[in-house]
């Protein structure tokens, strides 16, 4: 008996742990410049939001950013 | 407020007779009155059970409820359901007939709480297990092969079940009493649950249903969580399963224990799918999807009271296919050669926790059953930004729904009930746009029916139903936040059952009715999975359906056969209108409205198992539906008829690399013909999946191994009710599956 009730709660704190866990998200980005594509790497988490969010200042000229597979 | 609702359940509780007492029985062959062994002894109010011994013989030691109903089974013999009452003997003796095959397996209905052979609508009921007698990748794909229902798709990861050519908000969808709440207008919207811990399926067909509301038009689908273990026992199991055309898996377990008055079930999966390929070769790109979850139920019964706390919580991540980065899509842009599983745009994010807790009380004459619930929904699609979604939105519902079935009378039954929700949509601020405002909404319904049973024959029912909806719009961004709309109504059901010898008759009258949901009035913006720019309008009046319903059914001890024609008048039928006009590059579409439409169809179910060779099953049903408004004019997204064959063979063989049953599923699509304008017709097509099944069989393990292939002769193909098939992307080629499951058993004393 007492294996199976240290069974259930090993199953439920895995699960619960599997389903709630925070995975660090990272994409290659891009932003368009005269018609060509200006790659900016690989971006991760904050640094991927901010780049969404504000876009990218060069020379003076704030270009948006895109984060994704073609 | 809470002290008061407390206090009510508590004087409810107080009133009901607690008592119980001890059953000891056995089960006995009728023919020769003999003990049958190991027979399977369900209580169907608990969803538990005990098993015979050698001899026989069961003993029920626990709480039991004052009135309750014993379904009993064993190998070889027809099933029989008992209802048995504290005031009989405590000996309990039941009778078996036997019987090589059983076509039809005594069931109580849980959508009607009637047997279904009394039912005065046919309801259909399967298991998931015969769903999926060739697996499928998704719960809505299984649903599809039940007769009459159909699934429109966006790809593998996106299904909808379709009802008589109905779906979306015209069919409700229940887990174990609690309807699925999860902005299920989208064409792109799915069912928001898969089969984890799904055991039964149970669909009512066509606006019938006063017990599950009058808005649903289509029908309603009632999933059945598994059942507890049995009495005293602890199972615990491992699934997976493998696909190679979407190189996917789905990994999942469970584990139950049971002890006398109290039951625990918890169940988690997994599930990653690449790209799916299509018969030429390629991958449609971002078809991959990937999803999570975890269910967990507990059970109490203390002599006539009967509870369930249920939670569930399901996350995908679906990609949409059929989009690219630019507003013109060619097909280098919506097929790549190979596949990936990596997380692009666009994207649905779409997740939800069920909580809810049904309750059952018996008393002397009557029983009471309550449930509340609470859906949260979460609602993301990403276009643009993989951090920034288009948009966002939360939906919360909290719903009550209460039915008094009093069994006072010997000839007849009086349901009585009432159901209602109160939900709450709020966009998230991070979002891009706003497609469907902040608001809340309310809706209440009460209800009566008297079910009579006048002989052995003849049963009627006849039932009343009122609903009050209210939308309140609460988002400060439109100029009128206080905007309220408000929809009464009044929808009946009544029909009748005869039986005589293996024959029966049913025939039903229905109506209903659906206010129009705020997404068709308000709607003012991108909805960006199914790239489109769609308008509501403030003017929709709400459907209201009128509807026919026949059925003939006959069985023996070798066929089956059922025919259930109907007629289906909707007014103010609402679609979907597409415009010439561009916003964004996006088409526009309104929200309008037919005066009149008509629905006419049936299923034919023919379920034969051949005398002559025992071990050979089959089972075929052909679908047919023809809609067209009041001027004669085609409607969108009418399936094509359908005509399914499953043909199964057992294999009694001692070789452990023999299969145990081999399976062929042939289906033939017919074309459809009738579009509208700007619809695509679809040809007429045939496909052919092979399964074969190994049971694993020891002292504690069992389970299966299944090994077959879906679509063998890669045919390409794109059904009528795909979202895809305006851009020409065809659904899966072949698809080689490997699955296996195991449980092993043992006594927790």
């Amino acid at each position: 008996m007492k294996k199976i009730i240290n069974t259930t709660i090993i199953l439920t704190g895995l699960s619960i742990f599997s389903v709630s866990c925070n995975k660090s998200e990272c994409h290659e980005c891009h932003y368009d410049k005269d018609g060509a594509e200006v790659e900016l790497g690989e971006k991760c988490d904050s640094d991927l939001e901010t780049l969404e969010a504000e876009g990218i200042d060069v020379n003076g000229e704030n270009y948006e950013v895109h984060c994704h597979e073609h | 407020m809470k002290f008061y609702f407390i206090l009510l359940i508590l004087i409810i509780i107080s009133f009901a007779k607690l008592y119980s007492q001890e059953y000891q029985g056995i089960v006995i062959d009728k023919d020769n009155g003999l003990p049958v062994p190991f027979a399977s002894i369900w209580i169907v109010d608990l969803n538990t059970g005990v098993s015979c011994n050698s001899q026989g013989r069961f003993l029920l030691d626990f709480s039991l409820p004052q009135t309750m109903h014993i379904k009993v089974s064993a190998v070889g013999y027809t099933s029989a359901i008992s209802s048995i009452s504290q005031n009989d003997t405590n000996q309990i003796v039941l009778v078996l007939s036997p019987s090589h095959i059983e076509l039809q397996e005594m069931e109580i209905s849980t959508t009607t709480g009637i047997l279904q052979n009394y039912s005065i609508t046919n309801v259909e009921s399967k298991t998931l297990e015969e769903l999926t007698t060739i697996n499928t990748t998704t719960l809505g794909q299984s649903l599809g092969n039940i007769s009459g229902v159909y699934s429109n798709s966006t790809g593998n990861g996106i299904n909808k079940p379709v009802i008589r050519g109905m779906s979306g908000m015209r069919v409700s969808t229940y887990l174990n009493g609690l309807k699925i709440e999860n902005q299920q207008w989208g064409g792109d919207h799915g069912i928001g649950v898969d089969a984890l811990g799904i055991e039964k399926v149970e669909v009512i067909k066509g606006a019938s249903s006063l017990l599950y509301g009058s808005d649903a038009l289509g029908g309603v689908i009632y999933l059945h969580e598994e059942e507890y273990a049995e009495s005293n026992m602890f199972e615990a199991g491992i699934n997976s399963q493998f696909e190679v055309n979407s190189m996917g898996f789905t990994n999942g377990f469970h584990m139950k224990i049971a002890k006398k008055n109290i039951r625990f079930n918890l169940f988690g999966n997994q599930t990653s799918q690449a790209d799916y390929q299509v018969p030429n070769g390629n991958f449609v790109f971002n078809s991959r999807f990937k999803g999570q979850g975890i269910k967990a139920a507990l059970g109490m019964n203390k002599k006539n009271w009967v509870s369930n706390i249920r939670y569930t919580f399901v996350s995908n991540e679906l990609g949409i296919p059929g989009h690219t980065h630019d507003s013109v899509p060619s097909k280098e842009d919506l097929f790549k050669p190979n596949a990936s599983r990596k997380k692009t745009l666009p994207l649905q994010v779409n997740s939800s926790h069920f909580l809810s807790t049904d309750n059952k009380l018996y008393f002397n004459k009557s029983e009471l059953k309550f449930t509340l619930g609470l859906v949260s929904n979460n609602l993301e699609e990403f276009d643009e930004k993989v951090t920034i979604p288009g948009i966002a939105m939360k939906l919360n519902t909290f719903s009550f729904n209460g039915l008094w079935s009093i069994t006072s009378w010997k000839k007849h039954k009086i349901l009585i009930g009432a159901q209602g929700n109160i939900q709450t949509n709020k966009n998230n601020e991070k979002a891009e746009e706003i497609l469907l405002q902040d608001l809340h909404s309310n809706s209440t319904g009460v209800f009566g029916m008297i079910h009579s049973k006048w002989n052995q024959q003849l049963e009627t029912q006849i039932g009343i139903r009122a609903d009050r909806n209210e939308f309140e719009i609460a988002s400060p961004s439109i100029k009128d936040p206080g905007l309220t709309l408000n929809y009464q109504s009044l929808t009946y059901s009544a029909g009748l059952s005869y039986k005589k010898n293996k024959h029966a008759y049913r025939i039903n009258i229905s109506s209903g009715y659906r206010p129009p949901h705020p997404i068709e009035s308000l709607a003012n913006g991108v909805h960006h999975s199914s790239r489109r720019f769609e308008i509501g309008s403030l003017s929709l009046q709400p459907e209201f359906a009128n509807q026919l319903d026949l059925s003939y059914e006959f069985n023996n001890e070798h066929i089956g056969l059922l025919l259930n024609p109907y007629v289906s008048v909707i007014q103010h039928y609402v679609y979907l209108n597409y415009t010439d006009s561009l916003i964004d590059n996006y088409p526009v579409v309104n929200y309008a409205q037919n005066e009149l439409t008509y629905f006419f169809g049936g299923e034919v179910t023919l379920h034969y198992h051949p005398h002559f060779l025992h071990n050979l099953h089959i089972e075929t049903h052909y679908t047919y539906l023809f809609a067209e408004d009041g001027q004669g004019k085609a409607i969108s997204q009418i399936p094509q008829p359908r005509l399914m064959g499953l043909l199964t063979y057992d294999i009694e063989s001692k070789s452990k690399l023999i299969p145990s049953s081999l399976a062929l599923q042939a289906t033939l699509f017919g074309n459809q013909q009738r579009v509208i304008e700007n619809e695509i017709y679809s040809d007429q097509y045939s496909l052919l999946d092979l399964g074969a099944s190994w049971k694993i069989v020891s002292a504690k393990l069992k389970g299966h191994l299944k090994i077959g292939a879906r679509n063998i002769t890669n045919t390409n193909y794109i059904n009528h009710l795909s979202e895809l098939k305006p851009l020409g992307i065809q659904n899966p080629g072949r698809s080689f599956y490997i699955s296996l499951n195991l449980k092993i058993n043992q006594k927790t004393t």
